[in-house]
C-alpha cells in the first residue's frame, strides 16, 4: 500500500503496470469474453490512470482503482452509464413462503445430486457457462469476491456500493447461479 | 431464530469466520433440522472450490 501511495513518481509507473497487467487481463477477458477486446481494455485502463495518476488518492488498494477504472472503461465502450446496467434482479422469488422458509416444492428440485455425477472439467463448463449468464453487476462481484478473493471493502469501492449492498448482490448472484446450475444439469 | 431466507445469506460471513459464536451455534442446530440449508451450503462450497482450483492453477 506505501508503494501503491508513492506513484507520483513517474519512474514507477511503468513498474505499477507491469506489476497489475496480470490480474487486469482475466478481469477484462472476463468483463469482455473476448480476448483481442480485453487486450485493448487493459491498455486503455492504463492509459487513463497514466492520465490522471494523482486522480488516486491511496485511500483504497492501487489494484482496487484499476480495476474501478475499467469498470468504467468497459461501460463507456457499452455506450450506457452505470445505473442503467444495474439489475435488481432477485433470483430468490417464489423460493420461500412469507415467513422466510424453504418452500417445499421449488426448494425439493435441488435436492437432487448437484455437480456429482460429472466429471471436473465438465462441470466448470457448466459453472462458467451459467456464470456468464447471470447480470452483469452480480457477474463482477462474484468475479472480484471468489475468483480474484479481494476483500468485500474493496469489491464495493471497485464496484461504487456499500458492503451491505454488496452482501445482497453476492447473495443474489450464488443463488442464480446455483440455480441456473440446477435447471442446466 | 433466523429464517430459512436469512440463513443462506450468512455464508459469507461463515466462510470468512466472521460470525459471532452464538451464530454459529445458530446455524449448526439450524442444518440439523433444514435439509435445504444443509444442501445449499454444500453444493456452493463444491461449487467454489471447482473454480477455486482453476483459478488459483491458472494464476500461478
Amino acid at each position: 500500500m506505501s508503494d501503491d501511495k508513492n506513484i507520483l513518481d513517474f519512474n514507477k509507473l511503468e513498474e505499477i503496470c507491469r506489476r497489475h497487467t496480470a490480474q487486469l487481463k482475466r478481469f477484462a477477458l472476463y468483463l469482455t469474453r473476448d480476448s483481442e477486446e480485453a487486450a485493448d481494455l487493459v491498455q486503455e485502463t492504463f492509459a487513463q490512470f497514466l492520465k490522471r495518476p494523482d486522480a488516486y488518492d491511496g485511500s483504497s488498494a492501487l489494484s482496487t482503482w484499476l480495476h474501478k477504472i475499467m469498470q468504467y472503461q468497459y461501460y463507456n465502450r457499452l455506450r450506457k452509464p452505470a445505473a442503467q446496467l444495474e439489475e435488481s434482479y432477485d433470483p430468490t422469488g417464489g423460493f420461500f413462503d412469507d415467513k422466510g422458509m424453504w418452500d417445499e416444492n421449488a426448494a425439493e428440485r435441488f435436492q437432487k445430486p448437484f455437480l456429482d455425477a460429472l466429471e471436473a472439467k465438465e462441470a466448470l463448463e457448466i459453472v462458467e457457462k451459467c456464470l456468464k449468464e447471470l447480470p452483469h453487476q452480480q457477474r463482477t462481484a462474484f468475479y472480484l469476491k471468489y475468483i480474484e478473493q479481494m476483500e468485500n471493502s474493496e469489491i464495493a469501492k471497485a464496484l461504487d456500493v456499500t458492503e451491505g449492498n454488496l452482501r445482497i448482490i453476492l447473495h443474489r448472484a450464488r443463488f442464480a447461479l446455483r440455480t441456473k446450475i440446477a435447471e442446466t444439469e | 431464530m433466523r429464517s430459512c431466507d436469512e440463513i443462506i445469506k450468512l455464508f459469507d460471513e461463515r466462510r470468512d469466520k466472521t460470525l459471532p459464536l452464538m451464530t454459529r451455534v445458530e446455524l449448526r442446530i439450524h442444518f440439523l433440522f433444514c435439509k435445504h440449508c444443509r444442501k445449499y451450503y454444500e453444493d456452493m462450497e463444491k461449487m467454489l472450490s471447482l473454480l477455486s482450483i482453476k483459478y488459483t492453477a491458472e494464476k500461478k
